[in-house]
């Protein structure tokens, strides 16, 4: 191996690194989301006008 | 959002640490401790409110418990920030402890003065009962875009943040925004406090405003110079007094000032200098952050809450009726009426479905959104230069000021840069203003909420906000109340003298000390702080519409410039020669020119405490909407006043004489800091009963047997009787009722038929006689408060 390859890190270890962040900011990014977005499309608004004595 | 934002940024590797040099590294374990802290005292303060907002304790004991806690919490911040690393020195890299950083000090007078009587005293009619009612709505309607507001129908006369601000932090404190239980606390109908979780935020952001200014000017004139400029705002009566008001001109003039201040501080910047990174080491992995998180992680958060709720508008997840559960997909639809079962009493519109003008779905609109979110990442992606990153910062708050109150947010500070740069030749700064990202940044944050309500609403949303309330406001009258006042140039000097009391007294000094000098290296931000003034007061008397509290914006530049002058009576026991103007005639013309300008001061502090001593009710009418309300019998703030008056006039004439000088200067200080305290703690509170309707509503929910003693307001428009009772009141004589509204003698007979035996009534004082000859058939028609309670309002009890 030439003293450039050795400097450099091991390209698997680079992989698993890059795949690590998508499986990890990704899981986090989506989870969070997803929880944020189904809160959101709760039907609340439908629940609070379900309560009026006209409906 | 923090979390989803965290995630977002991990996943495009933007923690990631790179091999670049000069990142300092910290182990997470180091900052376990102070992080514990952070969130321990963010725990207390939201504690401290919770109690308040509920009744759990005594509402000067959870005001003393919340300010308490703010300090802490400010301590914990500034700990981690040492541990972290960017506070272990100060900007010129020496160590510098807490206790002898001057923002921590500006801090805690500010927490000190702001927050233990916060929610004191009840709201104030009507901006506070307005605004805050429409965020009840918010939340009772479950309906974050389209606002609504009893009999009025659907808000459209202010922008959205004040209101979003106001729904966030009553949903965060669990104030019961359900009809009829608004004043609900853990012992009784009318033990809880809303006031504390309304207002809050809005002493927020004047914080936050007062101390980004203060970072800006101190970078001009000295940290000493800039803690004074913040400490003379925060006891200017305008701007203390509006800092506990939950109305729009806070979080508009406040992040107008936040990003003055941050432009600034940009500009004492060099272009080359980039910003530092953190390492920070967690088990195997390293998190890298910066100052580029910070600016930006406002701007994804902020974004990301609105790209997702219109995204979740065309889908709703079914989880509350018997029958079909799970997803519905429909195009976007609108609910009219005011939220969880008012509809259908006398005065409130009937409910509806209302469909969209516009085709432009929500699920569209958060794409193009989520588009622009991915151009001011991707414009961003590489910056580093701190200059740069401090500009956008200003941009982002820009974009709040006009998410609060209208394009005044942007064209001001654009119309104050645009002179400074014209004057002082600065032409260099433009190109490093971070225009490009700034711009599509500004669109993304103030854009989704405008395009979403012109979609939905078209021409009724733009004719009543652009047309009535931003463009006629500005070349004609709108309902403006100052029938009577002279509305030329004079009319907003006059309120300047009293917003700035007593700090008016120094404005002759100021003005003389800035420009009776030669030019210097920091006259360049004095110029910026001219032109802010001078732009800001042309402006707004300029403009048809005139309120006293329209010309808050133009308070914080001479609270700046006054806090230079009084640095310069600090600094020096007498000017020399040397330092001032050249030859010995020139001195003696400076020194004779300095004590005419204190007696000049001296002289404006007491005839503006004459006004104030002759009409005790002025500085309310520095932010309320009636001006000729009559200040209560039973109250009288003569003694306060008239000491306050003497003691200005005293130590303005004191700072003409050299040897005095600077200990008057420390008594202006004292007096402002005392002053600030009596007219926050003892003044506000006990005028706001007559101001507002919390004290009869109290009686009303404390004197009622259960709701089936209603309350009806009569020929009122205040809108505090529809905040205190979450609009669960019957109105009878608004200006515009809705269509087939029984009258009142006919609907109190049929409430009769229906069994309810009594009422309750509230109105103005002047309207109990109509009242009364309405109520003939009653058997018994009393009131039940008087006007020690409150000199505007009463409620009445009638038995049928």
């Amino acid at each position: 191996m030439s003293p450039e390859l050795a400097l450099a890190a091991p390209p698997d270890a680079e992989r698993r690194t890059h795949r690590n962040r998508l499986i990890r900011g990704g899981a986090v990014a989506s989870a969070f989301g997803i929880l944020a977005f189904l809160l959101m499309a709760e039907d609340g608004r439908r629940r609070a006008f379900r309560w009026a004595p006209s409906a | 959002m923090t979390a989803c934002a965290y995630g977002l940024l991990d996943l495009l590797g933007r923690f990631r640490a790179t091999a670049e040099p000069g990142a300092s590294e910290v182990d997470a374990r180091a900052l376990a401790k102070p992080a514990a802290a952070v969130l321990g005292s963010t725990l207390a303060v939201y504690l401290s409110l919770w109690a308040a907002v509920h009744g759990a304790l005594p509402e000067w004991v959870a005001g003393a418990l919340l300010t308490v806690s703010f300090i802490v919490a400010v301590a914990s911040v500034y700990s981690f920030g040492v541990a972290l690393g960017p506070l272990r020195t100060d900007e010129d890299g020496n160590p510098r402890p807490l206790l002898h950083r001057h923002g921590f000090w500006l801090l805690v007078a500010m927490a000190g003065l702001y927050l233990p009587a916060l929610g004191l005293g009840g709201l104030i009619d009507p901006w506070e009962t307005h605004y805050g009612e429409v965020a009840r709505e918010v939340l009772a309607r479950d309906d974050w875009i389209s606002t609504w507001w009893s009999w009025e129908g659907f808000f459209y006369s202010k922008p959205v943040l004040g209101i979003w601000m106001q729904s966030i932090a009553m949903a965060t404190l669990g104030v019961h925004v359900e009809p009829g239980r608004m004043m609900e606390g853990l012992s009784g109908a009318a033990a809880g406090h809303p006031e504390w979780a309304v207002r809050m935020p809005f002493v927020l952001f004047a914080m936050m405003g007062t101390y980004l200014l203060y970072k800006g000017t101190s970078r001009w004139f000295g940290r000493r110079a800039g803690m004074l400029g913040a400490l003379v705002l925060s006891t200017c009566p305008q701007w203390f007094m509006v800092a506990h008001q939950s109305m729009t001109d806070m979080p508009f003039v406040a992040s107008l000032a936040g990003a003055m201040g941050l432009v600034l501080f940009a500009a004492r910047h060099d272009d080359s200098v980039r910003v530092s990174d953190y390492d920070i080491k967690l088990g195997g992995r390293t998190i890298r952050v910066n100052a580029w998180h910070l600016v930006l992680a406002p701007i994804i958060i902020v974004s990301l809450a609105q790209i997702l709720y219109l995204l979740s508008r065309n889908i709703e997840l079914v989880l509350q009726t018997g029958d079909a559960h799970g997803f519905r997909l429909h195009a976007d639809e609108i609910h009219v009426g005011s939220g969880l079962g008012n509809c259908t009493q006398p005065g409130d519109p009937a409910c509806s479905m209302q469909a969209p003008v516009g085709s432009f779905e929500p699920w569209g609109q958060a794409l193009m959104w989520a588009g622009l979110l991915v151009g001011v990442v991707a414009l961003s992606w590489k910056e580093r230069r701190t200059k740069r990153l401090i500009y956008l910062a200003a941009w982002v708050m820009a974009a709040l000021s006009t998410m609060a109150k209208g394009p005044a947010g942007l064209a001001i500070p654009v119309a104050c840069i645009g002179v400074w740069i014209g004057t002082t030749g600065r032409w260099r700064e433009v190109p490093q203003m971070a225009l490009g990202p700034g711009l599509v940044a500004f669109a993304l944050l103030v854009g989704p909420w405008w395009i979403a309500m012109l979609v939905r609403h078209g021409s009724a949303f733009t004719d009543e906000l652009i047309f009535h309330d931003i463009y006629n406001r500005a070349f004609d009258h709108v309902h403006d109340t100052n029938t009577g006042f002279d509305t030329s140039v004079v009319y907003y000097i006059e309120q300047l003298g009293y917003g700035l009391f007593p700090w008016i007294a120094l404005v002759p000094l100021g003005l003389f000390l800035c420009f009776g000098r030669k030019r210097s290296d920091e006259s360049d931000a004095a110029v910026l702080l001219f032109a802010w003034f001078g732009v800001v007061f042309t402006l707004f008397s300029a403009m048809g519409t005139k309120f006293h509290h329209y010309i808050l914006p133009a308070v914080p530049p001479v609270a700046m410039l006054v806090g230079v002058t009084l640095d310069w009576c600090l600094g020096r026991r007498s000017p020399t020669p040397e330092e001032e103007p050249g030859d010995l005639r020139s001195w003696s013309h400076f020194r004779g020119m300095v004590g005419a300008c204190c007696l000049t001061g001296a002289f404006l502090a007491g005839l503006v405490a004459r006004d104030l001593h002759e009409q005790q009710a002025r500085l309310l009418h520095l932010f309320t909407y009636r001006y000729d309300r009559i200040w209560p019998d039973s109250l009288n703030a003569s003694a306060p006043l008239i000491a306050a008056g003497v003691a200005a006039a005293l130590l303005a004439a004191g700072l003409s004489v050299t040897k005095t000088r600077r200990f008057a200067a420390l008594g202006c200080m004292g007096l402002a800091l005392v002053w600030a305290c009596w007219v926050l703690d003892r003044y506000m509170p006990e005028a706001a009963p007559h101001w507002g309707q919390r004290s009869v509503i109290e009686a009303y929910y404390a004197k009622r047997k259960g709701p089936e003693e209603p309350i009806v307001a009569y020929r009122l428009n205040w809108k505090g009787e529809n905040f205190y009772t979450g609009n669960r009141i019957a109105q009878f004589g608004v200006p515009t009722p809705p269509p087939n509204m029984p009258t009142l003698p006919n609907w109190v007979k049929e409430q009769k038929e229906h069994g309810v035996k009594a009422m309750f009534f509230v109105t103005e004082q002047h309207g109990v006689a109509g009242l009364k000859k309405e109520l003939s058939t009653a058997k018994d028609v009393h009131e039940v408060t008087t006007r020690e309670d409150s000199n505007q309002f009463v409620l009445v009890r009638a038995e049928l």
